[in-house]
């Protein structure tokens, strides 16, 4: 990993000697000075009880410095790898380097992080000397550390992503100021949860289930923080392989899918029993939220229809096997069939929170009424983005006036059931629900029937692609 | 040795297809002028061989290698210089060079010794300790080559490698660059600035609306487009005598005849031209300056796009 060209390029400009000792200097006086003020509270106002608890307070103290260091700045060094690349006009060398992208991923990952890493190893050493001298228990220690490493990797490889999807619109990082600026408002709340967190006795024997398995609370957070980084870092690698392309592949986006309703499932399993109604509609919604958020990151866009369309023509024989053909290659044919996943676990989920296939059924057909909307509004602005580029305050004022007017006129209207046209609304009645819901049929005809116009302009649009690509062989 | 070959390469923007079928065969040693006019579809060709785009359809081999499935084995052995680029701006040229170097798989222990050569070879060895933010845009863009040559790679493909240089940068620049055409180098090089690449090129590609109109060797496209070569003899004495000479040989037709000096158009090989040279001479005719005006590439470009309607 260390012989990796890119951290040695970071490694040239970040710990150049003439800059690296300010750093260096600022960290150890930081230290210093808590430590100081920590130990006149000590000796002067008689804060902590005994010098175990002084100890301990310096070990979390030093904790959230460690947490400021990982995540904080190195948020900030991750998004600005890209960032800086593209305003220097220096991006094409990097894509350029012979490097693969696991590489290239692990170079900005580590390089830019070289400086905060070395800190974070002095600051760990300090944090097991105080830690053993506060009687902090190793479990606990060992536990959290998990729990920083994985929340270090999440936050970075997000913020890595983020930066690469984001790639053409980029502009230089602004500097340190504003960062600082978030970061001093940011961490007395971050401290406080620090805090409360370490007054919790014996943390880490809290335990938690995941399915039939029990786990201590901590590791189980660091668990599903580490498999969400790893399809992070999936991600990044497919940024880094095929810029051009959607994130999620079609098997990807299925794939995903079904790993986030597992692990969501296997959270509420042990809360899942009969008469717990309420959370499953709990574990309903948050799974829910996957099958809106997929979509964006799987699109594929006009241009992929326009091409596929070349690779197809000639091969088919009638503008109807055409049709066909692109509708299967269309992003709807992709985020259809992540409903039926959703819906399998979302069945499952209901049987044992004791509800009937009559309880069951039509509240999936209602959600699966509201998905198909937001469905369709994604496929319109893929497929006139390229011709109007402001299609997208069309259809979010769209969707706007969908999930709110029916909240409005409920109440003006004096019709109860009528705020449930709304998702929003609909989630809302769900989750105050503790009794099983009873769904009006009308929301899913309605939802039905506003699908009807969208569905014409798609359709429209995609005899137009295959029309336009007999025009660009002709 | 066939160094890049290209099979129907075609790049489409959506309904804008920027590269239409191209198919292009270039051997070792060639140096290749891409031409065209804004818009042709040069740098989309380029960045599709550089791998930096993926082609719609079509194959490509560079140096053996496949252009779909051995990216980074072609990225290891060619150099691209972008159109509008810039090197790392908080390194030192020998820093900048010393990750290339690393980043390109060069011997560690060779690597300060290449670094030194490359600087000389670019001329900026003076310079080796300032950081890139401290160079002229000039040197950025030989800095740019030093960069590509400190890997040594078999194939350069260089996009505007001149614009927005002064005239001084750009016979720096053209200098090193015919120092690696004397190397025996293979190089692509885009241009709308034709002057630039006149003398330079062993052969010529024209790009036009996404495809490529004519490809060849300079003095075959010159023969293709032209048909004839252009002669300029200046006599000493006898002017009328070696004008109907002239006018009575074969697949020759005077052009202009002016203060003893006639431009004559010939249509014929090299062996008639010097036959006409020695029945001139022989007729008694004192042949002070016999040569052929070569076409440069603005006169066969303006030819072009008249017959293409550019």
């Amino acid at each position: 990993m260390f012989s990796n060209p890119l951290i040695d390029r970071y490694r040239f400009s970040a710990l150049r000697p003439k800059q690296l000792w300010v750093f260096i200097v600022i960290y150890f006086v930081a230290v210093v000075l808590l430590l100081l003020i920590n130990a006149s509270l000590f000796k002067y106002q008689q804060v902590f009880a005994d010098k175990q608890a002084f100890f301990r307070s310096v070990h979390y103290q030093l904790l959230l410095f460690m947490f400021f260091m990982l995540c904080l700045l190195g948020w900030h060094n991750t998004g600005s790898a890209i960032k800086d690349e593209i305003a220097d006009k220096s991006y094409d060398f990097f894509r350029m380097l012979p490097l693969s992208a696991v590489g290239k991923a692990i170079g900005i990952l580590v390089g830019k992080n070289l400086l905060v890493l070395l800190l974070a190893a002095i600051t760990c050493v300090l944090l097991f000397v105080f830690g053993y001298m506060g009687e902090v228990s190793p479990l606990l220690l060992g536990q959290v550390l998990l729990l920083l490493a994985s929340f270090t990797m999440f936050i970075n490889f997000f913020t890595l992503l983020n930066s690469a999807m984001l790639a053409k619109k980029q502009q230089k990082s602004s500097g340190m100021v504003g960062f600082m600026l978030l970061a001093v408002f940011l961490l007395p709340y971050i401290f406080s949860i620090i805090m409360s967190i370490s007054e919790i006795n014996s943390l880490e024997k809290y335990s938690a289930y995941f399915f039939y398995f029990k786990m201590p609370i901590l590791v189980l957070i660091s668990v599903i923080a580490l498999y969400f980084s790893c399809w992070i870092f999936k991600g990044i690698l497919r940024r880094f392989d095929h810029e051009t392309e959607a994130l999620f592949t079609r098997g990807g986006a299925n794939l995903f899918m079904f790993g986030y309703v597992l692990v969501i499932l296997g959270l509420f399993w042990s809360y899942l029993d009969k008469g717990s109604v309420q959370v499953c509609y709990v574990y309903w919604l948050v799974s829910f939220f996957a099958l809106v958020a997929i979509p964006f990151g799987s699109r594929r866009t006009f241009d992929k229809y326009v091409e596929f369309s070349g690779m197809i023509s000639g091969k088919m024989k009638s503008q109807r096997q055409n049709f066909l053909a692109l509708l299967r290659f269309s992003n709807l044919s992709t985020w259809v069939p992540l409903f039926v996943t959703w819906a399998v676990f979302a069945v499952v989920a209901g049987f044992l929170s004791g509800q009937r296939p009559v309880d069951i059924l039509p509240v999936i057909m209602v959600l699966f009424s509201f998905y198909v909307f937001i469905l369709f509004l994604i496929e319109l602005h893929v497929v006139y983005n390229a011709v109007n580029n402001k299609i997208n305050i069309l259809l979010g004022f769209i969707a706007m006036i969908c999930f709110v007017l029916p909240l409005i006129f409920s109440p003006i209207l004096g019709i109860e059931t009528l705020y449930q046209h709304s998702i929003v609304g609909f989630f809302g009645e769900m989750l105050g629900n503790e009794t099983i819901m009873r769904v009006e049929h009308s929301i899913w005809i309605v939802n039905i029937l506003l699908c009807v116009l969208p569905v014409y302009f798609i359709r429209k649009r995609y005899l137009y692609v295959l029309t336009v690509r007999q025009n660009m062989q002709g | 040795m066939i160094v890049l070959e290209t099979t129907d390469i075609r790049k489409e923007y959506g309904t804008l297809v920027a590269v239409n079928n191209v198919n292009l065969s270039i051997e070792k040693g060639n140096v290749v002028g891409l031409i065209g006019p804004n818009g042709a579809g040069k740098t989309t060709l380029l960045r599709i061989l550089a791998t930096l785009l993926y082609p719609t359809m079509g194959q490509a081999r560079l140096l053996g290698f496949d252009l779909a499935k051995d990216r980074l084995q072609i990225r290891e052995r060619i150099g691209f210089l972008p159109d509008f680029f810039n090197l790392y701006n908080d390194l030192t040229l020998r820093e900048c060079l010393e990750f290339f170097a690393r980043a390109y798989k060069v011997e560690q222990g060779q690597i300060p010794g290449r670094i030194d050569d490359v600087l000389k070879y670019v001329d900026l060895e003076y310079k080796r300790n300032d950081f890139v933010r401290n160079l002229s845009r000039g040197m950025v863009q030989r800095m740019g080559l030093a960069a590509l040559l400190v890997h040594s790679p078999d194939l350069f493909l260089l996009d505007e490698p001149a614009s927005g240089l002064d005239p001084k940068a750009r016979i720096q620049l053209r200098e090193v660059l015919q120092k690696l055409r004397q190397e025996g180098k293979t190089i692509i090089i885009s241009s709308h600035i034709l002057s630039e690449l006149s003398g330079f090129c062993t052969h010529i590609a024209i790009m036009n609306k996404g495809h490529l109109v004519m490809y060849g060797g300079v003095e075959d496209i010159q023969q293709k487009i032209i048909g004839s070569r252009k002669l300029v003899i200046s006599v000493l004495n006898n002017c009328d005598k070696a004008v109907s000479f002239i006018e009575k040989y074969p697949n020759s037709r005077i052009i202009t005849v002016q203060d003893n000096r006639i431009t004559v158009e010939i249509t014929a090989g090299r062996e008639a031209l010097a036959a006409l040279n020695t029945g001139l001479v022989s007729s008694g005719v004192k042949v002070a300056e016999f040569y052929e005006e070569k076409t440069n590439l603005e006169d066969l470009f303006m030819k072009i796009s008249s017959s293409e309607g550019m």
